[in-house]
Order: C-alpha cells, then sequence, then structure tokens
C-alpha cells in the first residue's frame, strides 16, 4: 500500500487538478483508488433493487477503479455463483442500462465473492478477513476497505464490534476503511446517540457516511446551485422579504407492504427527521466558505442548532399528525391505514405529519418555515415554496388589484424538477387590472438528458471519500432533538385518538386550521 | 422519449418575402399554434427554454439531410434555436423556412426547439453572418458547427464562423485530416482568446482520454507516468488522425515536446523529448480492420526495478478491454463500455461545454507539429 486518499476529500477537489497530468478536462478529476466494499446483508432487497444496479451502472460508466470488488455477507445460504446470478437479476431489473451488457457484467461480476455469516458471530467475521486478504492480493484493492451497513439498525454496534474485533476497522499501512450506515439512524435522540457512539467506536467519523438518499438526487443538489450560483435571491432570502416557507413532501403511495416497519416508524421519525431536515437545512443554511463537506455540513448544522425547542407539554402548536383513513387515490379505492397489513389495529402512528418550525438566528427570526410529509396523499410531489411578503404600499385600487397575491418561488424537486415565480402584471385592456402569471422552467425543457441514480452518486462520492451529500453525527442528532419533542409531546397526550382524513386529499382539517389561525393556508401543488 | 411520446410541429415557408423581421414573426406565429395545437390535444402548454444557439453549415444535399438528421435526434435533448444554413450550389436568392416543435410524453413537460433553415447559393454567402447576428439569442452562446469539409483557410470560414463563440469541425469528414489539423491549429492559433474550437473526432476519443487517464489515477502507477518509454498504437485506415490526435493529448499533457517524425509503409514513428531531454517513442501503425478507428493504446514504462504496461485495445463498436500490469501489483484486466457514440451525441457533449478546451487546443497543437514532421 503506497498512499491514500484523506476522508476529507471533497467537491471542490475532484474537480480540480490533482496528481494525474492526464485527468485535466474529464468529467471526474479522478476514479476512487482500488477498494473492496463488502455488503452486510447482502442478500436483501436494497443491493438487489439499489446497491447492485448502481454499482453496475458506475462500472458502465468507466468510474469504477480496476481491480473494484463487492464481499456480500449475510446469512443466507449461498455460494458466489449463486449470489451472482441473484445480483443478476437484480439488475437486470432495475439497472438504468437495460438490457445489460453481458461482457461487461461478466467482468465486474469476477469481482463478486460471497461469505456467508452470522452477524453476531465473531468467528464469521474471521472468514471475512481471509477473504478480504484475499481480494487484496488476487485484485489488488491495497486495503482499502468499504463496508456497507445495508441490515436492520440493531445490528451495527455488534457488526461495527466484530469488525474491530478482527482489525478491520484501521489499519497502519494509510489504507482507507470506510462504513455506510443506512437510515433510520436511530428511534429517537438518544437511540442515535448509541448508534453513533457505536460506530465512532470503529470507525472515526470522516470515515463513517450516513445515507440519506434524498441528497443524493440531482434536484436537492440544485437547491445549493440555484441558491448560491445565482447573485439575485440571496438579497432577498431573509426575513426581510420572507413571509414564511412550506416545504411539502406528499406521496400518493400507502405504506406498500411495509406495516410491521412503518406502524413502529410513523411519518415523523421516517421522513421528517431525515429528508425533511435535510431539504430545510439547504433552504435556511448560510452561503459555506467553500463546497468542503464540513464547510456545506458546518452550515446546515447550524440551521438545525437554531431551531426553535418545541414545549412537548404545548406540541400541538407545532405538530399536527393525522392517519389517513380509506378514500380515492387517483381514481382508485385504497384502504385505510389501520386495514394496511401488518398494522396493528387501532395503531395511533401518524401517515400524515404538519410542522411550524422556527430557526432562531439573524436571518430568519419569526419566518415560520411550515412542512407536511404525508402517504396517500392527493398526489405525489416535493417542493420547497417561499413566500414573499406582500408589497409595503398598494399602490393600485382594491378593485384593479383584488386578485393579487404576494410573490412566490416554487423549487419543484419531484416529480417535474425545476421552478416557478408568480407575478403580477396587468391584464390587457384599457383599465388598470392586475391578475398574478407563473413564470415556469423545468429543467427537462433544458437538458434533457437522463440523471444518475441517487445511490450512483452517493457510492461514488463515498468511495471518493467525499461527505458532502452524507449526514454527519452532530446533523443527525441535531434533527433528533427537534423530532424528539414532538414525540415526547405526543407521547404525553392523554386521548388516545388521532385525526383521520379522506386518502387522496390534501391531509386533515386540522392541518388545515393549523394555518388558517395564522392567516394562511397550504399550497396546492 | 418513450413509445408514448407526442410530437407537436408548426412550420410556414418565406421563399419570396424574407427578412429577419419576418423570421422572427413568423417564428412567433409558429409558437403561438404549437400552443393551439397543445390546447386542443390537452397537451401541456409548451415552454420556450433555450440554452443555446447552434448554428449548422450543410454543403449539398447529402450533408443537408445528414445535418437535419442529426438535428432531429439532438434537439430533443438539447432545446435550442438552430439555424440551418444550407449551401446550395444553383441557389441564386436566399429563403428561410421557419419551425417549432416539441415532443411530449404523457407525462411529463415536453422539450421544444426551434428551427430556421437558410437556403443559399455560394455567391450568398457573404451577407449570411449579417443574419445569424441578428437570429442569434442574445446573451445565451452561439456554436456553429460545419458538418463537412470546409477550407480552414478561406475567408469564408474566417468570416461565418466569426458569428459564433464556438466552432465544431470534423476532421474525420475531411479529406486530408492531418493536413486540416495543421490549419486548424493555424486558425485558432490566429483567433486567440476571441474564439474556442473543437473537433468532434476529439469528441469520439473521450472514452479513450478517460481509460488511460484512468489507469494512472492510482499513486502507484502515477510515478509511471514519469518513466514512459514506448507508446503503440493501431489505428484503422482511414484514422490516423484519431491516432495523431492521441499521440498529441498524450504529449501535451505529459510535457514533452515533438523531436522527429518518420513514415514507412504502415507506421508512423515519432519521438518526443521529456523536461529531461529522455526520448520517448511513438509507433501509430495501421492495421486492416473494421473500421472502428483507434484500435488500441499501449503505454510502456521502465524504471529501475519497476516496470508497467498499460494496454487498451477495442474489442468491437461497444466495449474495450483494460489491461494493466505493474511490478508488484496483481495484473488486472476488465472489459469497459467504449461505445462508437452517433454524432448527436458527440455534438451534444461538445454543445455542453461553453468555453474553450484548452486541453484539446494543446493536443491539436503538437498533432499538428507532429504532422508537418512526415
Amino acid at each position: 500500500m503506497t498512499t491514500t486518499q484523506p476522508a476529507s476529500t471533497n467537491l471542490q477537489e475532484r474537480f480540480q487538478p490533482a496528481g494525474n497530468p492526464l485527468r485535466e478536462g474529464l468529467r471526474i478529476e479522478r476514479t476512487p483508488d482500488p477498494c473492496a466494499m463488502v455488503i452486510f446483508g447482502a442478500s436483501g432487497d436494497l443491493t438487489y433493487r439499489k446497491l447492485m444496479p448502481a454499482l453496475y451502472d458506475l462500472a458502465l460508466e468507466r468510474l469504477l477503479p480496476a481491480g473494484f470488488s463487492v464481499i456480500g455477507f449475510a446469512h443466507r445460504d449461498m455460494d458466489a455463483e449463486s449470489f451472482k446470478a441473484h445480483l443478476r437479476e437484480g439488475v437486470e431489473r432495475f439497472s438504468r442500462f437495460r438490457p445489460i451488457d453481458d461482457a461487461i457484467w461478466e467482468s465486474f461480476a469476477e469481482g463478486i465473492s460471497y461469505v456467508r455469516g452470522d452477524f453476531n458471530n465473531p468467528e464469521d467475521y474471521e472468514r471475512l478477513s481471509v477473504e478480504l486478504t484475499a481480494v487484496d492480493t488476487q485484485r489488488g484493492s491495497m486495503g482499502n476497505r468499504m463496508y456497507y451497513l445495508a441490515t436492520p439498525p440493531e445490528f451495527y454496534a455488534n457488526i461495527v464490534s466484530c469488525l474491530g474485533a478482527k482489525h478491520l476497522t484501521h489499519r497502519e499501512d494509510g489504507a482507507w476503511q470506510r462504513v455506510i450506515v443506512e437510515k433510520p439512524f436511530g428511534h429517537d435522540l438518544e437511540s442515535a446517540q448509541g448508534l453513533n457512539k457505536a460506530v465512532n467506536e470503529g470507525f472515526d467519523e470522516r470515515d463513517v457516511f450516513r445515507i440519506d438518499h434524498y441528497l443524493g438526487k440531482e434536484t436537492v443538489q440544485n437547491i445549493l446551485a440555484f441558491r448560491f450560483a445565482n447573485g439575485i435571491y440571496e438579497p432577498i432570502w431573509n426575513r426581510q422579504y420572507v413571509d414564511h416557507v412550506e416545504i411539502t413532501v406528499a406521496e400518493s403511495i400507502g405504506i406498500e407492504g411495509r406495516g410491521s416497519y412503518y406502524d413502529d416508524t410513523g411519518a415523523l421519525r421516517d421522513m421528517a427527521q431525515n429528508h425533511m431536515m435535510q431539504l430545510l437545512s439547504l433552504v435556511a443554511m448560510e452561503p459555506p466558505g467553500s463546497l468542503h463537506a464540513d464547510a456545506v455540513r458546518d452550515e446546515k448544522v447550524k440551521v438545525l442548532h437554531a431551531l426553535r425547542p418545541i414545549n412537548p407539554d404545548l406540541v400541538n402548536r407545532s405538530a399536527v399528525r393525522a392517519q389517513y383513513a380509506d378514500g380515492f387515490v387517483s381514481g382508485k379505492q385504497v384502504p385505510g391505514y389501520r386495514e394496511e397489513d401488518r398494522v396493528a389495529d387501532g395503531s395511533l402512528t401518524e401517515t400524515y405529519v404538519a410542522l411550524k418550525l422556527f430557526v432562531d438566528n439573524w436571518r430568519w427570526a419569526d419566518v415560520p418555515f411550515y412542512l407536511r410529509t404525508g402517504k396517500r396523499l392527493a398526489k405525489r410531489v416535493t417542493e420547497i415554496a417561499v413566500h414573499f411578503k406582500p408589497v409595503p404600499h398598494r399602490l393600485f385600487s382594491s378593485q384593479a388589484s383584488q386578485n393579487l397575491e404576494p410573490n412566490l418561488l416554487v423549487l419543484e424537486i419531484q416529480p417535474d424538477e425545476g421552478m416557478a415565480l408568480k407575478f403580477a402584471v396587468k391584464v390587457p385592456g384599457p383599465t388598470m387590472r392586475l391578475r398574478p402569471v407563473n413564470m415556469v422552467f423545468q429543467y427537462g425543457t433544458a437538458f434533457n438528458t437522463g440523471s444518475p441514480d441517487a445511490y450512483e452518486r452517493l457510492l461514488l462520492d463515498a468511495m471518493l471519500g467525499d461527505g458532502t451529500l452524507f449526514t454527519r453525527r452532530d446533523e443527525v442528532e441535531a434533527a433528533w432533538r427537534t423530532v424528539t419533542q414532538i414525540l415526547d409531546g405526543w407521547s404525553n397526550l392523554p386521548d388516545d385518538q388521532i385525526p383521520q382524513f379522506e386518502a387522496g386529499t390534501w391531509g386533515p382539517m386540522e392541518a388545515d386550521a393549523f394555518l388558517n389561525r395564522e392567516g394562511r393556508s397550504w399550497r396546492r401543488p | 422519449m418513450s413509445a408514448s411520446t407526442r410530437d407537436l410541429h408548426s412550420e410556414l415557408d418565406l421563399e419570396s418575402s424574407f427578412t429577419v423581421e419576418s423570421i422572427e414573426s413568423e417564428l412567433k406565429h409558429a409558437w403561438a399554434e404549437l400552443g393551439a395545437q397543445a390546447e386542443e390535444s390537452n397537451t401541456l402548454a409548451p415552454v420556450r427554454t433555450s440554452i443555446l444557439t447552434l448554428v449548422v453549415v450543410a454543403r449539398g444535399e447529402a450533408e443537408i439531410t445528414d445535418a437535419r438528421a442529426t438535428l432531429d435526434r439532438l434537439v430533443r435533448v438539447l432545446p435550442s434555436r438552430v439555424i440551418l444554413v444550407s449551401v446550395l450550389r444553383d441557389k441564386e436568392n436566399i429563403s428561410a423556412r421557419v419551425s417549432a416543435h416539441c415532443a411530449f410524453s404523457l407525462s411529463e413537460q415536453g422539450s421544444c426547439y426551434e428551427r430556421i433553415e437558410i437556403e443559399t447559393g455560394q455567391t450568398n454567402l457573404r451577407a449570411i453572418p449579417s443574419i445569424l447576428t441578428q437570429l442569434e439569442i442574445s446573451d445565451l452562446p452561439t456554436f456553429i458547427w460545419w458538418i463537412g469539409p470546409v477550407d480552414l483557410r478561406s475567408p469564408e470560414f474566417s468570416r461565418i464562423s466569426r458569428a459564433a463563440q464556438r466552432v465544431i469541425i470534423d476532421s474525420a469528414r475531411f479529406n486530408h485530416p492531418l493536413e486540416s489539423m495543421g490549419h486548424y491549429a493555424e486558425y485558432m492559433a490566429h483567433n486567440h482568446g476571441d474564439l474556442a474550437g473543437t473537433d468532434l473526432t476529439w469528441s469520439r476519443l473521450l472514452a479513450w482520454r478517460e481509460l488511460l487517464a484512468q489507469s494512472f489515477d492510482n499513486p502507484a502507477a502515477q510515478e509511471m507516468l514519469s518513466s514512459l518509454q514506448r507508446v503503440d498504437m493501431t489505428y484503422d485506415p482511414g484514422y490516423e488522425a484519431d491516432a495523431l490526435l492521441t499521440a498529441g493529448w498524450l504529449t501535451s499533457r505529459l510535457g514533452w515536446e515533438p523531436d522527429a517524425a518518420s513514415e514507412t509503409r504502415d507506421t508512423i514513428t515519432f519521438s518526443a523529448c521529456d523536461q529531461n531531454q529522455r526520448t520517448v517513442r511513438f509507433n501509430l501503425t495501421e492495421i486492416s480492420g473494421a473500421g472502428i478507428g483507434l484500435r488500441s493504446v499501449r503505454l510502456v514504462s521502465h524504471s529501475g526495478q519497476k516496470s508497467s504496461r498499460v494496454t487498451v485495445r477495442r474489442l468491437d463498436r461497444q466495449r474495450a478491454a483494460v489491461h494493466i500490469e505493474m511490478t508488484g501489483m496483481p495484473r488486472q484486466q476488465r472489459v469497459v463500455k467504449c461505445i462508437d457514440n452517433t454524432d448527436d451525441q458527440v455534438l451534444g457533449t461538445e454543445l455542453l461545454q461553453f468555453g474553450r478546451d484548452q486541453v484539446y487546443e494543446h493536443a491539436l497543437n503538437h498533432a499538428a507539429r507532429f504532422a508537418t514532421m512526415i
């Protein structure tokens, strides 16, 4: 082993010439160091649907290093060949590039092996260690390892501990050892802190990559470009001009057979703690000094630290929860949440949550951020709507401007990626009448090219040691701090009822009233 | 685009009363017509988004047909104002045809573009730059693509190209590609700083450059770049420009100076000197093949006890094999994608680059210097 890239390597460095003079002017600054990826829980759905298709796509795009290897580690009894056959099936179904290229798959699959093991059995890690040494020798992975924990969180601590016991988490020769962990990262603040402690016992924080696949989406990254590559928005991006901000992550699907997981989790933990807090911090953050991973994450975490604490005794002033009842989505009848498979009778788990949060800092003081997310809502949409304040003086007569509304900027994230600005114009004619119009930009009309899957981007970044699009320990804990205040408040509520709303609508009346009493209303995206 | 794509199209001819104002006016009508069609068919209203102006110069029916086919594919992914200048031998006046197009899929906003086709004879070519200047979209870059061979030293090339910020040629279509490299390098040097230029042959070599560069990302391999001794390339007949441009890229990136050249029946041999006056040999050998282009590149290094050999070899039109042998490392070999991209794909890649490509300019300069030594 000669040398390695530091884990803090970041986006900016990737796009500047490094040591290889042949790299200048090419798509990426370098390919990752030769390495082996060990996937714990390799026989599961995530590996089948997401990880292997993403890795194959990266291989096809020539973005993986020579000698890249994958070692599957799981309890299921199978050999390397049946493991490869299983993975190939997943790639055939879920790769962006189908049909798959036999020759390239065969070449890629030469680096795939399988170790049958129990996550809690230290002896099985000895066999993993032997396999890793063999991979180093035969494929030149130089001792660089990426461990992917595609397992339920309850195994994280044991896996890290067993890896540590076999000296698989640190090396003295400069080779890097990194770990990628999937959400849910904790159940509340205390459990998140426990998990972080356990993972950090094996790995330095700079080598821990917590995936929130939302951050791998092109349009989420575009929030940074929109805010900080354009000079015209930043001067008005503050409490002087912004009345309130609405963040919506709405899904029209239900829980899709994940009843037992979802009933223990709920919308607040499943969506708000991670995805929505990430969107909030990207919208509200100060400009970072650079695109270094820690510079960006420092600014994001400041937003989360600045969130006004929620008094659990007054939780209803900050949060509304609800559950979908039966109804119609896209013309089809769908069951209510409590009728879904593997959901407890009389479950009180929220499938919808609306929050009112304040970022108590100089820029955003007293500007409410309204967040809502839910399943079985009217349609699938993710967007950030920035509502601007009305003009300070009403110049036009009330008749002329009766339909006039304040300016609105909407950053659309999915399904249509783009932005829309609402502003007032004069209606043609002899009298002065005003009406709002929308100016719309959609990425699909300007760049009608395919984007990489979020996992492609994130896996590549983790191999490059770039943590910008991953959540840091303090971010996770800061988000849990706010979410746990809400959970504590809900647990103290005396009643055992949860508001119901008809599936296929925009949520419960309680959520409408939540905004109406402040003279505002939810957008209909 | 999926099978559910729906095309909207509005076209107007301006054969008799051609002015730039009439083109603009007819374009507005075309867009209004598109809006009406969208309303009738209950499709989303067309959104007029442009990211650039692309001028294409095509001479004769074959090039014009080729240009239209390429643009039909390209503009679906890259909405632009496209101005196709068709040069027809017998055409006496200048005429124009204006059209606007939108392709919608059922679930998504469509991609829309507008096309202005200007037909002219050779004698009226002098007037074309004045029309282009008025028709280009303000504040967005203008590209000009010379689809076929053109005299790169002619005043006509110079005049029309000045209407753009970026000039694109395709030396693979030239009758004497090596000679044209020299002329293009001269042209770029003459317009230094004002105009960016590129060559689709260069774009087609992107996969080669990436694969060769990737082989030296590993710091251990990077050390071997400074002790390269020999570069061997093979290519199909007619593709010596590809090999020469690749050699120019390697020498310019590594800071070597072209030194000497000789040619036998099927091999061109160059030598270049590195900063320590060490000589590196390049052997470019034509082999009989399937007309794929560049077929293999091998870089051989020796330094004391260490040696390395990196070989990229084209297997077919879809794939290449990469072999890396290096002292102290296991032998690595793999098969990777290396596709013959279509013209619209390579052109699309070039159109996303707005500024000068200095890596190309340096590679071209070195290739041109080699070419003059043969």
